[in-house]
């Protein structure tokens, strides 16, 4: 992970040029990086909250709901849009990977970065919607950084794995989109878990995407220190995770130049 | 110290004939296999040393990128290792490593910190990058908007000044305008004055021969020739016309010498096939066939090795033996080794071998086609004999055998001597005549230059010149068929960088046509060698233009001779203009 650093510059250039590119010749320009989240948001709640009329354990309030779900689904929809887009990062960078020596890495790292810039603009919209609807967040809040960090781990690992794996494997990125969705309904993101049956509650212990979701909720919406037998066991995992990811791209890059 | 030092490299690639066998194979971690195993390079050894020049030539498909792709760290080798001192900068392929979205500008920062440049030193450096890539304000435009000879030249620009040890160009400086190209040239030669070290890769010979310090030759992924730029670039060109000479000789050209006016056939080997004793394997008889040669239908005794065909002629007085041998083409892969041919003649109880030739049409293209021999008999005169033609194979699979000996005979020459018919052992000596090591000689043979002479304006034999003189080259060349018309002679004088001058009768007007075989011919070539001091090279060519502007090559004789010219009055670059000077009083 040296290359971070070595090449921050290079990196920062990157992430600068893909936030722009991707609005650029759109009239609402960067307000959409805004606008997007906001308008799935609304969809879904209104969905849930009032459709369906989905309500937290202990509340009957819409609002306590809408806040409970963008909790969840702001750091979900960076995790999805960063592994999705950086599983391809590798395969449409390989002008740069197959003519000269390019540190790969860059392009899943600057990917995964790319989209956390979303995800913080979700966040401060979060952050305003709460003040507004609930006052002043709790002493917890500072623990926003620490879970931003282990999801970016989390994130960035399957993005080596993924963007490394689709070059020899070029289903990889067209499968995630399926993929991505199964996951999606089987985290408790837009319920909440009692609303699972008993008997199938251990599928979420084991889905790392659960752990995840739950330290941004209590540091966002409960207001609580996470539970610990939530917290370390991520914090292991994603740690594990990451250092086995940066092997595994450390194997397969090798192969790029023959295979792109 | 050497800035690149390569040992034993070698590149397999494999080949799958579809995904889903390179899936197979990752699932089953090596006990299912899919693929077909491709070396692009194998067993290449090389030293860079630093602050030379290294050319390599090489056709397409003959490892040069692959190379080139290791060396910039792209490509992983499968075996051997190479080192590299120094920070390498590699031009790969037009515009390689460019963003199309990012300005020019952008690109430049982007390459450079690639490169290892800091953003301060790129600063530094920005405006002598754009000044060189005569980019102006497009420098601010997206790369996608430009030209590929805009691209090439940011590439170029930005390659040379990054401060590398080592620069990798290939053949991407080609697309840049006649203007650009000579800067980069200068530049090149300003980073070989730097001490830096250059890799150059492509087809350009000219580039190599005036830039390189040494060269090497790649073909099929081996080193093929090494050494001195202008050595190989010949080893490249002969390399060249053999492939297109194997081209055509799928049509099984003719080679050699068949017995012409004045021989009349005494016995016919094929005829009397029947009365001959035939040792052969059973499953593949000897046997006579008709094959088509050169469009021709002609009889051959198709003779699998191992085989012996024994006859009992009665040799008359001037009688030879003529014959060819040939290999058909679809087994030419199929035995690498190739196939000895023997001819034993038994005699007075006596075993005498007058011919031995092994023929390998896989490694040597010249062993291609059908090879005429004419073997004089004269000391078996008034006897009867035993003739064996022998087929030995060399061990391999030889169910594709398929050799054969063609339109065997034994001739006589008639009494009456032509006076003007040229003896065929004094023709063959001659050939032999006059060969400098380092001459490079190719062609199809159906006319042979036999000797290059250079004199001086009394005719006697010279190789040192005053700057000046008259020169008079001539050129011996000895016609194999009859050639009706556009027969051209050339001579081109060159220096170790590239050719000065050349000419040819076609384009000085000079009337060639119907020219007979077996006759030999001068042509002679006089001019003033109004050149600078120094060594210079003498290129002979024989060949035939044909209408569609095709060259077919008989005989090329590259660096046949090397002369010296001394000049008392200093000047600069080859040519001598005779330049007037005066003041111009104003």
């Amino acid at each position: 992970m040296t290359s971070i650093f070595e090449y921050r510059g290079l990196i920062w250039n990157f992430i600068k040029r893909d936030i722009s590119s991707k609005y650029v010749g759109s009239l609402l320009g960067l307000y959409w990086s805004i606008l997007n989240p906001i308008i799935t948001l609304v969809v879904y709640i209104v969905v849930f909250g009032v459709f369906l009329n989905v309500r937290l354990p202990g509340s009957t309030s819409i609002w306590d709901f809408a806040l409970y779900f963008a909790a969840g689904f702001l750091p979900w929809l960076a995790f999805q849009d960063s592994v999705m887009r950086a599983s391809r990062s590798i395969i449409d960078n390989k002008n740069y990977i197959k003519k000269v020596p390019f540190p790969s890495e860059i392009f899943p790292i600057y990917t995964t970065l790319s989209e956390f810039v979303n995800l913080l603009i979700g966040l401060t919209i979060y952050l305003f919607l709460f003040i507004f609807l609930k006052g002043t967040p709790t002493v917890y809040i500072l623990l926003l950084p620490l879970a931003i960090i282990l999801q970016m781990m989390f994130t960035l690992s399957l993005a080596l794995f993924l963007s490394s794996g689709a070059v020899y494997f070029r289903d990889i990125p067209t499968m995630l989109g399926p993929l991505f969705m199964i996951w999606f309904w089987a985290t408790p993101i837009a319920y909440t878990v009692n609303l699972i049956p008993v008997n199938l509650q251990w599928i979420v212990k084991l889905n790392p995407a659960y752990y995840m979701i739950e330290i941004y909720r209590d540091a966002l919406f409960y207001g609580k220190f996470p539970e610990i037998n939530i917290l370390v066991p991520f914090l292991i995992f994603s740690v594990v995770l990451f250092i086995l990811s940066i092997w595994f791209f450390r194997r397969t890059k090798t192969g790029f130049g023959e295979l792109l | 110290m050497n800035a690149i030092a390569v040992h034993n490299l070698g590149k397999k690639f494999k080949l799958f004939t579809s995904p889903s066998g390179r899936f197979l194979e990752y699932i089953s971690v090596g006990k299912v296999k899919r693929h077909t195993d491709f070396w692009a390079l194998k067993d290449l050894s090389f030293d860079i040393p630093t602050g030379t020049t290294l050319g390599i030539l090489g056709q397409n498909g003959s490892g040069k990128s692959t190379l080139l792709s290791i060396l910039a760290g792209v490509l992983y080798p499968s075996e051997g290792s190479f080192e590299i001192n120094g920070k390498v900068s590699a031009i790969l392929e037009l515009g390689s490593g460019f963003h199309p979205e990012f300005s020019g500008r952008d690109n430049v920062y982007m390459y450079g910190s690639i490169m290892g440049l800091s953003k301060q030193q790129i600063d530094d450096r920005f405006e002598e990058i754009v000044q060189f890539s005569e980019l102006g304000d497009f420098i601010d435009q997206p790369l996608r908007t430009y030209s590929s000879g805009m691209t090439v030249r940011l590439a170029f620009s930005v390659a040379v000044h990054v401060d590398a040890d080592l620069l990798i160009v290939d053949e991407a400086l080609a697309v840049g305008d006649a203007i650009f190209q000579h800067r980069c040239f200068r530049k090149i030669r300003e980073m070989q004055a730097d001490g830096k070290t250059i890799l150059y890769v492509g087809h350009d010979t000219e580039a190599v021969r005036n830039i390189c310090t040494s060269a090497l030759l790649l073909d099929g992924g081996r080193i093929i020739e090494r050494g001195d730029p202008n050595y190989v670039v010949n080893k490249y060109y002969a390399l060249i016309t053999d492939r297109e000479r194997a081209y055509t000789e799928g049509n099984l050209i003719e080679h050699g010498k068949v017995p012409g006016e004045g021989y009349e056939p005494v016995f016919d080997f094929i005829q009397n096939l029947n009365t001959a004793k035939i040792v052969c394997p059973p499953e593949i008889p000897v046997k006579e066939q008709t094959i088509e040669v050169n469009s021709t239908p002609r009889k051959v005794i198709f003779a699998h090795a191992p085989s012996e065909i024994t006859y009992s002629v009665n040799i008359e007085r001037g009688s030879s033996l003529a014959f060819a041998i040939g290999i058909m083409p679809g087994a030419w892969d199929k035995i690498p080794q190739g196939v000895k041919f023997d001819i034993e003649i038994l005699c007075d109880g006596n075993t005498e071998n007058i011919f031995s030739r092994v023929l390998q049409p896989k490694r040597n293209v010249g062993d291609r086609g059908w090879h005429n021999f004419m073997i004089p008999l004269e000391q078996f005169s008034g006897k009867t004999v035993s003739v064996v033609f022998h087929t030995t194979g060399s061990g391999d699979d030889l169910s594709y055998g398929w050799s054969a000996w063609g339109w065997a005979k034994i001739v006589k020459k008639e009494v009456i001597i032509n006076s003007e018919k040229i003896n065929t052992t004094f023709s063959e000596n001659k050939l032999s005549e006059v060969f400098t090591s380092c001459e490079e000689r190719f062609g199809n043979k159906r006319g042979e230059i036999t000797r290059v002479e250079l004199m001086d304006e009394n005719l006697n034999r010279k190789n040192c010149f005053n700057s000046g003189d008259i020169a008079i080259v001539r050129i011996h060349f000895l016609l194999h068929e009859d050639i009706k018309e556009n027969l051209t002679i050339g001579c081109t004088f060159k220096n170790k960088f590239c050719d000065i001058y050349g000419t040819n009768t076609k384009w000085q007007r000079l009337d060639m046509s119907n020219k007979k075989r077996d006759r030999y011919y001068i042509v002679e070539f006089s001019q003033s060698l109004k050149i600078n001091s120094g060594m210079y090279a003498i290129n002979a060519g024989l060949v035939i233009v044909h209408s569609n502007n095709e060259i077919e090559v008989l005989d090329r004789r590259y660096d046949c001779l090397f002369f010296r010219v001394e000049k008392r009055d200093p000047m600069v670059g080859i040519i001598d203009l005779q330049s007037s000077l005066k003041e111009i009083q104003i």
